[in-house]
Parts: structure tokens; C-alpha cells; sequence
């Protein structure tokens, strides 16, 4: 043991560097980022307001183009997770496939797929089969209202902040299905509780989701953000701190992170509710709970920290970098905690969470009132 | 063994009586089940207890001498619960039975360490490991 | 007319936590009958890790024994080590010179710290907060290369042998070992202050498993789960083996009984372990670090035991000598499965995800339930 400075085997310059090495390729892709947007675009006009002339396709191309971005940006979130997660146990996370891992979710998926699809043989196919995707779709559904910047959004539904919450919601039948689908006590028991989280969850989310419409009286995401100008929401209206951290505990039980994680918590019963399944299908669930992760974060974003309104550097860059910011706290959170018990996370939930967000909209309510 | 360990050689007879004597005799106060082990001489089993006195830190051992070929005791789990596992092994390893312990007379249920079908009692030096047709039981033959 | 009413009973359901399982701390299978969400009855079956141990100690010479010891509470090797030295030593009737007493004390002393980090990352990462299972091994990798410095191995160590220890502590191992501690405090303090006054850990933690002063003491608890249970039983303190009665240490005890009070009572364990090893270090006198055994080792006919403190409670061996040159019995005494019998009486009305938690904080290694 002749190496080191410290007891870890590298020295602090060496760290240093690496910090440095990070940031300059951060700073490189944002300069990237505003160089790009201010090209000029002239001349795909014409492609733009041929689709743009044609419904049916419209809505395709939106669609396809939002399809492949929940697909895509779920490579990138879990090379982040995975990294991420590493630095803060002391190790570096993937590291091989290539260049400082970034290609391991692709080798993940690769492996995925070419993995034997094995039904269990007294499974409720026609169940277990839809599951995944009853999982998954719902996520693809929400994506579809995200504003990324004032054009750059698939539908702006004038109605999106109440269709995208009522659509989430959806995933939960895919969980019961595939709990109850896989034959298997583990899986049921799974199943059982996330459902029951997710529904008991959803209740503080709606109510501040409500209170934040309250505020700017308007349920179209791309309005929240446009009347943000200026100020973000969490800055003009005080009340909505205490109502942003409901909605940062709600979010995280929603997409089943710690310390909410105990459907699919590995020491307890095996697996939970995706126990059963194997190769594309458990690809599937793993796709969905981190678009998940992203659209709350997204949601989050518009809702409370003006989306993609900011200096310099164009709008979908803002708003990505800040849902990258909300994930990563998410992410913080997750690897520091114990998970909860089901009853504890119930009482929780019932007991603490619904009466504060209760009280936080009728606070915001009587100050919406009382304003001139 | 140390000097100051008491050593009682117990009769079966009086094992269930002077178990108790040991626990709630006010100047004994046995209350701790440290060990319970059984060995062979050759000619005879012997049954090994140690206790320990947790307030008065003192240890103290009782051998009951038993038959090779019937070795049977009564069974001390009622005086000292921590006594259970270790009458289990003893009848897993060595054959010696316990009437009175909760888990019955059944060697499916008693058997702890060995599987619940194995046949034999391993630790006896008497004994010829004979392989059960059962590939679950392992290798036994030696090439 | 009259009313009578019936219970509607549904069948329970019957769960095998099998021999395989994230959480069970080696090869355990508990059959665990559910109601719902809570545990009416379970039942451990162990045996899956039987190597029958005892018996092939008795086929070989008493000093050829020692290294079965290592594999059989794997965790903290040296003190099984120890334990099964001071049985030969007090059945042939040896002396251990001062030097070596000392060292048997650092190193069972430091590996105890090793065990502790285990359980404290296992622990952890049974409830969920799996970041402090990495920083455990961290600290517990600086304690390997120490041990391995010193021994050749990281986890078999074969060092303590009867006589004394192997061989001589290395050039620099003092400084070393003092340099290790200094980083070490701080790091369990970091460790510390994550999860003891954690909400969520204490709410998985506080009330669970609850296991009531008379029944520890009914059972056979020992160490940290007694300690946790309010009894103030440490065999270092009451029947002071080696070097124990020169050392100032305390020991922790806490009364609640639950699963918090036995990690609580390891990590103090922790913390008194390194005043031990300090003490050890400024003290260590020189001389021998063995005495010589007699080539052909035949200790009188009788029987003797010995009791020491392992991280998991009291480790004591039982041997037993005909005269010739192999023991005629050898029983080990294992801590772990002493508190294992505990389990069916601790689990009845427990909640299933605390079925993992109460496991993991009566802290067991199958290698010495199964011998």
C-alpha cells in the first residue's frame, strides 16, 4: 500500500481534473446548443408548413417524434443514474462500454432483447402479455403535452395539465395486470401495494396540481409557462414552496423511487410486480418507470420553475437541464433513505400528505380570492 | 475443565427435578442455557449441559450418563427454552431422544442439521454411512 | 331463533423465503405462513451449509483443526480462531506468552471492527439505504489490507493458533494500524449520523423485534443481541480472557430491546473496539509470540470449554480428550444458531417487510449455525 495521498488511491489533482474534464464538456454541449439554435432555419420552413398543412400527418410526425424521444433520453437518464448513484457510494459507475460508460444502457438493451422470453406457465397470458404495455403507453400518452419550448410541444392541449395527470394514472392497471399476471404470490403482493401507492398518491399530487392552476388560472401547460415570464411560479406565489415539496414526495411515489420503492424492492420479496418477467417485456417497465421519472420532473419544471424560460441558452436546453436537476434530486434522495414500510408509507401519505395539500389550496385559494 | 466449574453427574431419574432445582433455587439461580452437546465414549453416550447463572456470573455442568443403545432424556426445553435447537441436534447427530420436546417424536420434524429423510445419525462412532439412492443427500461413496 | 355466527377463515399463505434470497445473510429457509401482511407462524430450517465439521475434527490432530475454525463464522474468522486455541490450550494445559496475548486481542479487536461493518451494510441495505453498505466495505477494504498485510489472507486467516499466534506483527503494522483509526472514527461518525437519527430508518427500525430482557436470557442471547435486550453480559468483562482485565473499554447496553437497540449496541461496540486497539498498541510488550508445542500433542483424558466474545455473542468450544492425539469431541457453540431458535417467537404477528429487518439485526452467518 505505497500509493496514495488519501486512503482512496488518488490524489486530489487527479479529481480535480476529472471535475474539470466534466464540466468543460458540459459547457462545450451547451455552447453547442445556442450555436445550433442560431442557424439559421430558414429553409426548413417549407418542410414545416407542409406538415403542418396536413392533420393526419401532423400528428404523426409529432407523435414519432415524441415516441422516439421517451425512448432515446431514457438511454441517457440511466447512464445518469447509474453514474450518479456511483459517485455518491464512492465508485464511478460504468466505465467500459464506451467512453466513460455512455453506451451502457445501449449494451443493456441489446442484451435485453436478445434474451429468451420466458412466460411462466400458468400465467394469464392475454394479462401478462398487455401489462408492459399498459404500462408503458400512458407514459408515451403524457409526453405528448410536454412543452419543450413555446412550439417545440407535441399537442398543446388547452386542457393539458388535467389530461396529463388523468392519463398517468392509466399505469397503475398495467402494474395490477402484470402482478396478477405472472401467477406468482410475490408478484400479486407487489402489485397489491404499488397499486394501492400509486392511487393513494395521486390525491396530494391532483390537489397541488390544482392549486398551481388556482394561481395562474390555467390548465394549458404552454399558458403556465408563457405567464411565467418574468418570474417563475415558486417566486411570484410564496404559498407554492410548501406545495412544490407535496408534489416532490408525491412524484417520487409515483414513480416507485425510494423510499417509496417497496413494490419492487430487491430484499424484500424478490422482485414485486415485475418478478415474472424477463428480456423486452421487463425492458418495458424499466422504460416506463424512468419516462416516468422525466415527465414528473418535466411537470415539475413548467408547473413551478418556468419551464424553458430563461437566458441565453435556448428553451428545450433550459428545460431539459432543469428536469435534469429535479431528477438528480430525486436520484439524491433515493440513494440516501431507507425505504418505508407499506403501512407507514400509507399513513403517510393519508394522515400527513392529503391535509397539508388540502390546507396549501385553501391558503392559496383565499389569496387567489383576495387579490385585486 | 477448571477449577471452579461444578461439575454434577446427574442420573436420568432426577434430571427433570434437579434441572429445575438449578433455575429457581434462590442460591443458584441457573437461569442460562449456555450449551447443550452430547459425545461418545465408545461404551456409552454422554449428555453434556452447561448453565450459567446470569446474576451471580457462575457456570456449572451436568453430565447424565446414557445407554448407547436406548439413549433417551427427558426433554429440558420446558426449563429452559434456549435447550430446543440443541436437543434437535442431538437427536440429528447422535439418536437421543427427547420425549416432552415441542416439536414431538417425528425425525421428519425434529431432524435440523440433516435432511429430514436421512437415515442414520451421523455422529455416533459407530456408524456406516450407507448412500440412499437419494442424490440430494450428496455424495457418500467414496472412489 | 337462533344466530350463530362463524368465522370466515381464509387459508393463510404459505411463503418460502428460500435457501436463496437477497436477505437472508447465507443459506436460510424460512417458511413463513402469511395472513395478509403479517406473519402467524415461521419456521427456520437450516442445515443447507452442513459440513459436519465436528466429525472431521475428530479425525484429524488437534492443531490441524484450527483452520476448520476460520470457515466457520467467516466473518470474523480470528476470533473462532481464538476460541478454539484457548480450548486446546486449557485442555493440554499451555501457557500464551504476554506478546502474543496482546496481538490475539488487535486482531480479534479488528475484526470485530470488520464483522460490525458488515452487518452495518447488510443492515442498511436490508431497510433500503444500500449507499451505506458501499461506504461500510470502503472502510472495511482498509481493515483487509491491514489483516492482509499482517496474515496473507483477507478473510480465512488461520492466524491465531494455540501457543499463541502464527507469526510477529510486520514492520510498521502500528503505524498503519494508527493511521487506519484516525480515518476510521470520523467515518463511522459519518455512517452514524446517516442512519441513526434517520426518520425513516428509526421508523423501520424502533419497536420491531422486540425481544424482552427474560426471554433473552430464557433463550441463550448473547452478545450484541443481549446487550440490546438491556443484559449487561460481556464475556470480556465477566470471565476476562487474554489481556481483557488490563483494558479500559466499556460496554454498551441499551433496554429497549428492538431492532435499533442492537445496531445501536454494534456501533458502539465499534467505537470501544478502537480505544481497545489503541490501548493494545501502546502497550504491546516484547517476547515470544507462541510457545512451542510438543511434537506429538497428546493432552491428558477430560474435557474442557472455552468462552469468547465473538461480534456475534459468545463462540465457546467444547472439547473432550481421550489421551490420543486427535480430540475425541469437538462441539462448537455458535451464537447464531442460538438466536436463530429465537426467530419462530420473534416473528409471530411481525409484518412481512420487517421479517428481513429483524433477521438482519440478529446478525447471523450460517458457516457457524451449520457447522
Amino acid at each position: 500500500m505505497s500509493v496514495a495521498t488519501t486512503p482512496m488511491g488518488v490524489s486530489k489533482a487527479y479529481k480535480a481534473g476529472q471535475l474539470l474534464a466534466g464540466l468543460a464538456i458540459v459547457a462545450i454541449i451547451l455552447i453547442l446548443s445556442i450555436v445550433v439554435a442560431h442557424l439559421p432555419w430558414g429553409w426548413a420552413q417549407p418542410i414545416v408548413s407542409f406538415i403542418g398543412e396536413r392533420p393526419l400527418l401532423n400528428a404523426f410526425v409529432k407523435a414519432f417524434i415524441v415516441a422516439n424521444f421517451v425512448a432515446v433520453h431514457v438511454l441517457f437518464l440511466i447512464w445518469w443514474e447509474r453514474k450518479f448513484a456511483g459517485w455518491l457510494q464512492a465508485r464511478l459507475g460504468p466505465m467500459h462500454t464506451g467512453w466513460k460508460g455512455l453506451a451502457q444502457t445501449v449494451a443493456d438493451a441489446v442484451k435485453l432483447l436478445l434474451k429468451e422470453d420466458i412466460v411462466p406457465a400458468k400465467a394469464d397470458y392475454p394479462l401478462f402479455a398487455l401489462a408492459p404495455y399498459l404500462a408503458f403507453i400512458p407514459t408515451l400518452m403524457t409526453f405528448m403535452v410536454l412543452p419543450f419550448s413555446l412550439t417545440w410541444v407535441g399537442c398543446d392541449y388547452p386542457l393539458g395539465a388535467l389530461y396529463a395527470l388523468a392519463v398517468s394514472t392509466i399505469a397503475a392497471l398495467g402494474i395490477l395486470a402484470a402482478g396478477w399476471g405472472g401467477n406468482n404470490k410475490y408478484a400479486l403482493l407487489g402489485g397489491m401495494r404499488a397499486v394501492a401507492q400509486l392511487i393513494s398518491y395521486e390525491i396530494p399530487m391532483v390537489v397541488v396540481v390544482l392549486t398551481v392552476v388556482c394561481m395562474v388560472n390555467t390548465m394549458s401547460l404552454t399558458q403556465i409557462v408563457t405567464r411565467q415570464e418574468g418570474l417563475w411560479n415558486i417566486v411570484r406565489y410564496p404559498i407554492l414552496i410548501p406545495a412544490f415539496l407535496i408534489y416532490l414526495v408525491c412524484s417520487m411515489a409515483e414513480v416507485n423511487r425510494a423510499p417509496f420503492d417497496l413494490p419492487e424492492a430487491e430484499s424484500e420479496l424478490v422482485s414485486g410486480f415485475h418478478t415474472e418477467y424477463s428480456g423486452m417485456r421487463f425492458a418495458f417497465f424499466f422504460l416506463a418507470e424512468f419516462a416516468n421519472n422525466f415527465f414528473t420532473a418535466g411537470f415539475a419544471v413548467i408547473l413551478f420553475f418556468g419551464g424553458w424560460l430563461g437566458p441565453v441558452l435556448p428553451g428545450p436546453v433550459w428545460f431539459t437541464l432543469k428536469a435534469l436537476i429535479y431528477i438528480t434530486i430525486m436520484m439524491w434522495i433515493r440513494w440516501t433513505l431507507p425505504r418505508l414500510r407499506i403501512d407507514q408509507m400509507m399513513g403517510f401519505c393519508w394522515k400527513l400528505l392529503v391535509p397539508a395539500s388540502l390546507a396549501v389550496l385553501c391558503v392559496a385559494a383565499l389569496w387567489a380570492v383576495s387579490l385585486p | 475443565m477448571r477449577g471452579d466449574v461444578p461439575v454434577l453427574e446427574v442420573p436420568r431419574e432426577d434430571l427433570a427435578r434437579v434441572a429445575e432445582r438449578l433455575r429457581d433455587d434462590p442460591g443458584l439461580r441457573f437461569d442460562y442455557p449456555a450449551d447443550l452437546t452430547c459425545y461418545d465414549t465408545g461404551t456409552s453416550f454422554v449428555l453434556w449441559y452447561r448453565l450459567y447463572s446470569m446474576e451471580r456470573n457462575r457456570s456449572a455442568v451436568m453430565r447424565v450418563t446414557l445407554d448407547r443403545n436406548d439413549p433417551w432424556v427427558p426433554s429440558l426445553t420446558p426449563v429452559w427454552p434456549g435447550l430446543n435447537w440443541h436437543e434437535r441436534e442431538c437427536f440429528d447427530l447422535y439418536g437421543v431422544r427427547f420425549p416432552g420436546h415441542p416439536d414431538g417424536e417425528d425425525p421428519a420434524v425434529l431432524r435440523i442439521l440433516l435432511p429430514e429423510d436421512w437415515e442414520g445419525h451421523p455422529f455416533r462412532k459407530d456408524y456406516q454411512p450407507v448412500f440412499s439412492g437419494n442424490p440430494l443427500h450428496g455424495p457418500q461413496e467414496r472412489n | 331463533m337462533q344466530i350463530t355466527t362463524t368465522e370466515i377463515s381464509s387459508p393463510g399463505m404459505t411463503v418460502n423465503m428460500g435457501p436463496q434470497h437477497p436477505s437472508t445473510h447465507g443459506v436460510l429457509r424460512l417458511v413463513v405462513q402469511l395472513d395478509g401482511e403479517v406473519v402467524v407462524n415461521c419456521r427456520p430450517m437450516i442445515g443447507y451449509l452442513h459440513r459436519g465439521l465436528e466429525k472431521m475434527m475428530e479425525a484429524r490432530r488437534y492443531v490441524q483443526n484450527v483452520p476448520f475454525t476460520d470457515r466457520l463464522d467467516y466473518l470474523s474468522s480470528l476470533n473462532c480462531n481464538l476460541a478454539i486455541s484457548q480450548a486446546i490450550e486449557r485442555i493440554g494445559g499451555l501457557e500464551v506468552p504476554e506478546r502474543a496475548q496482546y496481538i490475539r486481542v488487535l486482531l480479534c479487536e479488528l475484526n470485530r471492527l470488520a464483522s460490525h461493518l458488515v452487518f452495518l451494510g447488510t443492515f442498511a441495505t436490508d431497510v433500503g439505504a444500500t449507499t451505506v453498505f458501499l461506504y461500510a466495505f470502503r472502510e472495511r477494504e482498509l481493515i483487509l489490507d491491514l489483516l492482509e498485510a499482517m496474515t496473507g489472507a483477507r478473510l480465512t486467516y488461520n492466524w491465531i493458533r494455540p501457543g499463541g499466534v502464527a507469526a510477529d506483527l510486520p514492520e510498521g503494522f502500528a503505524d498503519r494500524t494508527r493511521a487506519f483509526l484516525k480515518t476510521f472514527l470520523p467515518a463511522l461518525n459519518d455512517n452514524d449520523r446517516l442512519l441513526t437519527r434517520n426518520r425513516v430508518f428509526r421508523a423501520r427500525c424502533e419497536g420491531i423485534g422486540v425481544i424482552p430482557r427474560e426471554m433473552a436470557i430464557a433463550y441463550g442471547a448473547s452478545g450484541p443481541v443481549a446487550r440490546g435486550s438491556g443484559l449487561d453480559f460481556d464475556i470480556r468483562k465477566r470471565e476476562p480472557y487474554d489481556v481483557y482485565d488490563r483494558l479500559e473499554f466499556d460496554v454498551p447496553v441499551f433496554p429497549e430491546g428492538d431492532c435499533m437497540a442492537r445496531y445501536r449496541v454494534r456501533i458502539e461496540e465499534m467505537r470501544q473496539s478502537v480505544r481497545i486497539i489503541e490501548q493494545c498498541l501502546r502497550d504491546m510488550p516484547d517476547g515470544e509470540v507462541s510457545t512451542k508445542l510438543p511434537k506429538i500433542f497428546k493432552p491428558p483424558a477430560g474435557e474442557a470449554y472455552s468462552r469468547t466474545e465473538s461480534p456475534r455473542g459468545e463462540l465457546s468450544f467444547f472439547m473432550v480428550s481421550d489421551g490420543g492425539q486427535n480430540p475425541l469431541r469437538v462441539h462448537v457453540r455458535a451464537p447464531s444458531f442460538v438466536h436463530l431458535s429465537l426467530l419462530p417467537e420473534l416473528l409471530k404477528g411481525v409484518k412481512v417487510a420487517d421479517v428481513i429487518a429483524i433477521l438482519g439485526s440478529l446478525d447471523t452467518v450460517l458457516g457457524e449455525v451449520d457447522r
